[in-house]
């Protein structure tokens, strides 16, 4: 990342040896997330705020018709933009992409992008000429871990919430009806991703971790700013409620064994189906209360007829 | 095109845990660098050179607590069928780049060498699947070669699965259509430094691949392993005359 | 109370007969040697008793922390160039240098020795903004220790707001810490840049560097480390505690903090 957060022994040995006794410095327990915020704007379709701890983030999702790329005439475009700028820690820089923003980016793209979370070729209009493009910008406003977690949960929540406006189509002319002329429509998401990510610490010597077979790697979920500086591993985990994996990726760090990876992808099931039910009834609630304002107008215009 | 046949055969005629032919030399540059290798998997072919432990041009890569391991990574135009120029910044190599280097500053034991840089260089000639793997093995002996402390070898191989059959070492034909599980096992042990799946696999088939990807890997330590003794005999041998 | 902004008038009458001492926010313009607030906040004035000199200040609460001499600070070694040690008080702040000489006894051939890292407790010797600014461990007035110094791993280092370090550590009649020590018995460095070193009990035991490979003692250590380790637990937790109700003393008014104490020390 950009500038270098010094981080004192002090604060590195206290929260080792915490964590050897199962203790968080804020208090979870090890294996716990944690709880998200999620606002949904009333009057925008697409725009979702995430609060995740202190990890605070801004999702907005908006649409246009573009041509296709020419290989994938029947396909609609998808871009997810994450740019990190320093509005969320004067730890990262603006314009200058480091190896561990590019991991996020890279990440989240997997997750939802190459995953089809959003089915493209339910975007197509004309095959050829005109399909949707819809496009995700992910505004960090501020940062203490778990990044891709957060944005990830915002991605997925905006594309649910999100109404493109309908179309009529007559051969080559398109027509967008606006939002107070047709209800607009709702994208088709094939299924939900959810990100946990893990990290380990290693409470005893290198050498016992590669050599011996005590297996005695502490894991955590969703860890903070002053953990994610301090951590030995990390493990991204992508999953959906209907027990498939998306992606994993543990890109180096602390070897770990395979029997407690499995562990912690079924843990990470867990929580995905958590936040995943949890999505749900905040847009089912959210899809009530506005189709109870929009009986309100109605009401209105038959009274003043 | 069938990728797997009733019969229990592959493509390219393997049955499902069979690996490709893998060949590897060290030592292959003695001039050019300090320590070298090659590596083909199949018809994946990598050309690993390290340079160093050494000092760093920049004083800002200089860590006083240990060494800095540097990977650059060249995939030649030629290196698939299609030929294709790639930028060195692309995403997806700079995420292959990271991933190498947090997986070897594990494994090296960068504390003996403080305030120096290991610059590991690796050329790409052919691509046919299983790349991340390719490039893991030969940065291994590449680095054995050169003589650098490490506490064991990394062995990488890829694993798929197709239906609900897992199947060993993957090649492009192979890792286009279905999902690949791509791991790194640290030497005989069960433990993994890198973990990598790209595309849906459903959790209960998880177990089974892992299994056969870290007996896979184990077989390719022993692969490994073999020529660095060969080639330790040898220069042995040598030094007695 | 009274607020003031840059651009305000101060509330005084022209009195030349009291001579007056300007504080932080406060600025005297050397053309018409006026004085006139420089940043918003809360003003005072003090008066001494025999209304011969006058104290103005405004206290206002910054992020950024910017040295005063005299200041009592915590920073953290974050290298060594010559004799001197770089320090940090802030993230993303300029760091500031320690002289390896600025310790008690410390000389060319006797010189202390800290690692990167490790956190002191010192005095801001000099604060000029042209050039860099310099720490001391050492109290001037004896030539001795005077509490500054290395302050150690066993215990722990968290950050709160800068007003909020300034309230602990001037503020005699503030009940945060008093209420807390009734709870536990603990040790405490305030830094004014905001930074807090806090140890309960006897803190978290510290690990020795290069153990001895002598099999006999290790099981004595063993032996001794199981003993000494139910304390170690509970000061932890105590530790984190204290750390926790400290940092939300920063938002809560006074009549809460009794209950959120009593939440926190459940354990």
């Amino acid at each position: 990342m950009g500038k270098d957060i010094d981080i004192s022994t002090n604060q590195e040995h206290f929260v080792r040896e915490a964590l050897k006794l199962g203790i968080r410095t804020d208090g979870r327990s090890l294996l716990e997330s944690r709880k998200p915020i999620i606002s949904l704007s009333p009057d925008l379709y697409g725009f979702v705020e995430i609060e995740w701890g202190l990890t605070k983030l801004a999702v907005r999702i908006s649409a246009e018709i573009l041509q296709p790329y020419e290989d994938r005439p029947f396909e609609g475009l998808f871009t997810i933009n994450t740019e990190i700028s320093p509005m969320a820690s004067p730890h990262f820089e603006n314009g200058k992409n480091t190896d561990d923003e590019v991991l996020i980016s890279r990440l989240i793209e997997k997750a939802i992008r190459r995953s089809n979370a959003l089915d493209l070729e339910s975007l197509c209009i004309v095959a050829g000429s005109k399909v949707w493009s819809i496009r995700a910008d992910i505004h960090f406003l501020n940062f203490d871990g778990g990044l891709i977690d957060s944005a990830c949960l915002g991605v997925m929540t905006a594309l649910q919430h999100f109404k493109k406006p309908d179309i009529s189509v007559n051969g080559e002319d398109i027509i967008i009806h606006s939002l107070d002329e047709r209800q607009p429509v709702a994208l088709s998401i094939l299924h939900v991703p959810i990100c946990v990510s893990f990290s380990f610490f290693n409470p005893g010597a290198v050498e016992e971790n590669i050599k011996g077979d005590l297996n005695e790697e502490i894991s955590i979920i969703d860890c903070t700013q002053q953990e994610e500086l301090l951590r030995d591993g990390t493990l991204v985990i992508t999953i959906n409620k209907n027990r498939e994996l998306i992606q994993i990726s543990k890109s180096g760090g602390l070897p770990i064994d395979a029997t407690m990876l499995m562990d912690l992808s079924s843990r990470a099931l867990l929580i995905a189906e958590e936040l995943t039910d949890m999505v749900k009834d905040l847009l089912k609630k959210d899809e009530q209360e506005r189709y109870k304002k929009l009986n309100l107008k109605m009401l209105q215009a038959e009274n003043s007829r | 095109m069938e990728l797997y046949s009733p019969e229990g055969l592959r493509i390219d005629g393997r049955r499902w845990n069979e690996l490709r032919k893998f060949e590897c030399r060290i030592n292959t540059h003695p001039n050019s660098s300090d320590g070298s290798s090659f590596i083909e998997q199949g018809n994946t072919k990598v050309i690993c050179m390290v340079q160093g432990p050494m000092e760093p041009v920049l004083r800002s890569q200089s860590n006083p607590n240990q060494a800095n391991i540097e990977i650059s990574i060249t995939i030649a135009n030629f290196s698939t069928t299609e030929r294709k120029k790639r930028l060195k910044n692309e995403k997806r190599l700079v995420e292959l780049k990271a991933t190498l280097e947090r997986t070897f500053e594990q494994s090296v034991m960068c504390k003996l060498y403080p305030r120096t840089v290991i610059q590991v260089n690796i050329h790409v000639l052919a691509q046919d699947g299983g790349l991340l793997a390719g490039i893991t093995n030969a940065i291994t002996l590449g680095l054995i070669d050169a003589g650098i402390a490490m506490y064991d070898y990394v062995s990488s191989i890829s694993a798929g699965l197709y239906d609900t059959t897992p199947l060993l070492d993957l090649n492009t034909l192979e890792e286009n259509d279905m999902s690949t599980l791509t791991i790194g096992v640290i030497g005989k042990s069960e433990k993994l430094a890198l973990l990598l799946l790209e595309d849906k696999m459903p959790l209960d088939r998880l177990e089974s691949v892992l299994a056969i990807g870290i007996a896979g890997g184990h077989r390719i330590r022993d692969l490994m392993d073999e020529e660095v003794r060969r080639h330790g005999n040898l220069r042995l041998s040598k030094v007695n005359v | 109370m009274n607020v003031v902004l840059p651009g305000d008038s101060l509330p005084i009458e022209n009195d030349a007969s009291a001579s007056i001492s300007i504080g932080p926010g406060i600025y005297k313009s050397p053309q018409t040697q006026e004085i006139i607030p420089s940043s918003a906040g809360i003003i005072n004035i003090k008066d001494t008793k025999q209304n011969t000199n006058r104290l103005i200040y405004i206290d206002s609460n910054s992020k950024r922390y910017i040295p005063q001499t005299n200041d009592f600070v915590i920073g953290i070694i974050t290298g060594v160039f010559g004799e001197n040690y770089k320090v940090q008080l802030q993230d993303f702040s300029q760091s500031v240098q320690l002289s390896m000489m600025a310790f008690p006894n410390a000389s060319r051939k006797n010189r202390p020795n800290l690692k990167v890292g490790q956190a002191v407790y010192a005095r801001v010797s000099q604060a000029i903004p042209e050039i860099d600014v310099e720490l001391e461990c050492i109290d001037a007035t004896t030539g001795k220790e005077g509490g500054f110094g290395l302050l150690d791993e066993s215990g722990y280092i968290f950050s709160v707001n800068l007003n909020f370090s300034r309230e602990l550590l001037f503020n005699q009649n503030s009940p945060i810490l008093e209420k807390l020590a009734s709870r536990c018995k603990f040790e405490i460095a305030i830094g004014i840049n905001g930074k807090i070193w806090i140890k309960c009990g006897d803190g978290i035991p510290i690990q020795k560097e290069g153990s001895s490979s002598n099999g006999n003692e290790e099981e004595d250590n063993k032996q001794q480390s199981k003993d000494s380790s139910k304390n170690y637990v509970y000061d932890l937790k105590c530790t984190l505690a204290a750390t926790r109700y400290i940092q939300s003393c920063q938002h809560l008014k006074s009549e809460e903090i009794d209950a959120e104490l009593k939440k926190l020390f459940n354990f």
